[in-house]
């Protein structure tokens, strides 16, 4: 990364759920453009809430959070809500499909949210349809694309990589993943993080990958240990 | 975009979205029934005695005067002189008169004794109609009688049948004046009033059948057969109660009050439309009863809505949690739960309609030829399109209370949904 600039930075954060003691407490954390960054920690120790925060779902009671240079943690909520659609892909532990739409439909589904991924998606292919094959492609889902196989028929390794198409589709510039293979036995899980990795390589996705599993981390560029980053840690 | 996704979502819960459909619109069609029988209720009960100036009778009260000239209700307990009804009658500011006499029956249906007037000048419904014939024509001969179109068909009678009247009011009485027979010359059409159930014969052979009559009982030793009759003098001597048309609706005031302080005897006039309202003020408790019961069953169907939104609110945190991660702004979630109640109870309000519709497409035959209740197939009245948009504004209000809670949830949950 010759021209590196900070994607993700937190600064002096400290978060509280409403009526409790604070769960977060972070020191400055800066994390640059196509960084591939690997978040472990135990469970309980706030990997969520960051995400939530990183997110722009929940916004702390101290510090900032600025993505791509933007204070998006002192913007209103509507302004949060509208940046995740453009900038963010998001990929969840499990059931990240909507049962009712079809495999290319789940894919897109950004694409409905933001205009802006839309447009990216168009300006590198003819049509969406075939941004998503683009991205299927490499997952090795694209025989599935010609079917009409309801995604719940889809073992749960190939739901987890529809997912990953659908959060990279239109070129997010962060990917946030939350324990996307805990659900996964260990061959699928190897082979999806090769895939994830390599796309988000392809594609300069800075991307945020939470675990508890150590075992991991061997794939990333940068591990941090949020249990040693946290202040709270011992608190809770 | 946002709404085709809206759309395939509510397709993919489409059993329990159409069972959600088909309450509203089968309590919708029931609220719109139940409001239609009202209105047409009130509209017949109303009409019942249209272009009738004045009611008179020996002195009672307003009410039963009413209930037993009008509506064959209750018995008289007196009757009024002859003379009187001649001398009434024959005043200058009346235009016509009706006589009616009550009292004997037959098979349960009620006889009337009156003279071709009430043929003549008897107006009912909204558009001041005659009573017209359905067969044959008004009585001619001393024995001819006229039967209402709800009486006839009730007891199977056609032209030409014979119908001994019974004395008194009772359905089992045993006093018939089975001497005197009558034979059926005319069949009035239905009309949605008491003359359906009722049969007319002439003052005249009221008069020739208590011949041999005297306060309720036969004369022991005395029988006059029915052509005897025919020599005697028929001019009746009583009569239960009159109607009056009036020259002037402006004299209705000054004759009612000359009559009520008529000399001769105690009688009492009674403006039908005054005694009508009072009349109807007591029926109107079941009226209103009815319209709570149909908007209670109304309230079942969008409760049952509501379990049915919430039940699935649960199964649905994952896919509020994914479109929460793509984008969806807690608000564009609230709109989409309160817009499919709305599509919802829209649907049902559709459906509802139409069936009802249908409905009243198919009973409108039965109910025009058979009771005389005529259904107009129009537009839905001002007062039912009130009451729909009732309907489709509780179906939001309800459908605030699961939109509620998928905004609290996509608050909470944020991007990792609690299963």
């Amino acid at each position: 990364m010759s021209l590196s600039r900070p994607v993700i930075e937190i600064e002096q954060l400290i978060f509280a759920w409403p009526k409790h003691p604070p769960v977060l407490d972070l020191p400055n954390l800066s994390i640059q453009a196509g960084e591939q960054v690997f978040l472990r920690g135990p469970s309980g120790i706030g990997k969520s809430t960051l995400l939530n925060l990183l997110g722009g779902l929940i916004t702390p009671q101290q510090g900032q959070i600025r993505l791509l240079g933007q204070p998006i943690s002192t913007w209103r909520q509507s302004r949060r809500d509208r940046f995740r659609a453009d900038h963010l892909g998001i990929l969840f532990q499990q059931f990240n499909l909507l049962p009712y739409l079809s495999l290319l439909e789940n894919t897109l589904l950004p694409c409905q949210f933001s205009a802006l991924r839309k447009q990216r998606a168009l300006n590198e292919h003819a049509s969406l349809a075939a941004s998503a094959q683009a991205l299927l492609e490499p997952l090795q889902l694209g025989e599935l694309l010609h079917t009409t196989r309801p995604v719940t028929t889809l073992s749960i390794g190939q739901q987890q990589r529809v997912a990953a198409a659908r959060a990279l589709i239109g070129q997010p510039e962060i990917l946030l993943a939350d324990e996307p293979t805990s659900a996964l036995d260990a061959d699928t899980r190897d082979l999806f993080i090769e895939l994830l990795l390599s796309l988000c390589r392809l594609h300069q996705t800075t991307l945020v990958f939470v675990s508890h599993d150590l075992s991991l981390s061997t794939h990333f560029d940068r591990v941090l240990d949020l249990n040693q980053m946290n202040r709270c840690s011992g608190v809770t | 975009m946002f709404f085709q996704l809206a759309w395939r979502s509510l397709l993919n819960r489409r059993s329990s979205a159409l069972l959600t459909l088909i309450t509203i619109a089968i309590s919708v069609m029931l609220l719109l029934s139940v409001d239609k029988l009202r209105e047409d209720t009130r509209a017949s009960f109303f009409n019942t005695l249209s272009g009738t100036d004045l009611v008179v009778g020996a002195r009672t009260g307003s009410l039963p005067l009413l209930l037993y000239s009008v509506f064959n209700i209750g018995q008289p307990t007196r009757n009024l002189r002859w003379s009187s009804y001649q001398e009434i009658s024959q005043m200058e500011a009346v235009d016509w008169s009706i006589p009616i006499t009550l009292g004997d029956s037959h098979r349960g249906f009620r006889v009337i004794g009156t003279d071709h007037n009430y043929f003549a000048h008897y107006r009912f419904g909204r558009n001041k109609q005659l009573l017209s014939f359905r067969a044959g024509h008004a009585f001619e001969d001393l024995y001819d009688l006229v039967i209402g179109a709800e009486a006839a068909r009730a007891l199977g009678y056609e032209l030409g049948d014979p119908v001994v009247v019974a004395h008194g009011l009772g359905r089992g009485s045993f006093t018939q004046h089975s001497d005197k027979p009558f034979r059926i010359v005319g069949i009035l059409q239905p009309t949605g009033t008491p003359v359906d159930r009722s049969l007319l014969i002439s003052l005249e052979a009221w008069q020739a059948i208590h011949l041999d009559w005297r306060a309720g009982t036969r004369l022991p030793g005395v029988s006059i057969s029915a052509d005897e009759a025919r020599n005697y003098d028929l001019t009746p001597r009583e009569i239960t109660a009159f109607m009056l048309g009036l020259n002037s609706p402006l004299a209705t005031f000054h004759l009612q009050r000359s009559i009520n302080q008529y000399r001769a005897e105690p009688l009492q006039a009674i403006l039908p439309g005054v005694a009508l309202q009072e009349l109807w003020q007591v029926l109107s408790v079941a009226e209103k009863t009815l319209l709570l019961m149909s908007a209670c069953v109304v309230l079942a169907g969008l409760t049952g809505m509501l379990a049915v939104l919430l039940s699935s609110l649960k199964e649905r945190r994952r896919e509020l949690a994914v479109l929460r991660a793509v984008g969806a702004s807690p608000g564009r979630i609230l709109l989409w739960v309160v817009g499919e109640a709305a599509l919802l109870t829209l649907g049902g309000l559709l459906l509802g309609s139409l069936l009802w519709y249908l409905l009243l497409w198919s009973v409108q035959d039965t109910l025009a030829l058979d009771y005389g209740i005529f259904l107009q197939l129009g537009w839905p009245s001002v007062n039912q399109l009130l009451l729909l948009a009732a309907v489709q504004t509780s179906g939001i209000l309800v459908g605030l209370i699961p939109a509620l809670g998928a905004y609290r949830y996509t608050l909470t949950d944020g991007l990792t949904p609690r299963i």
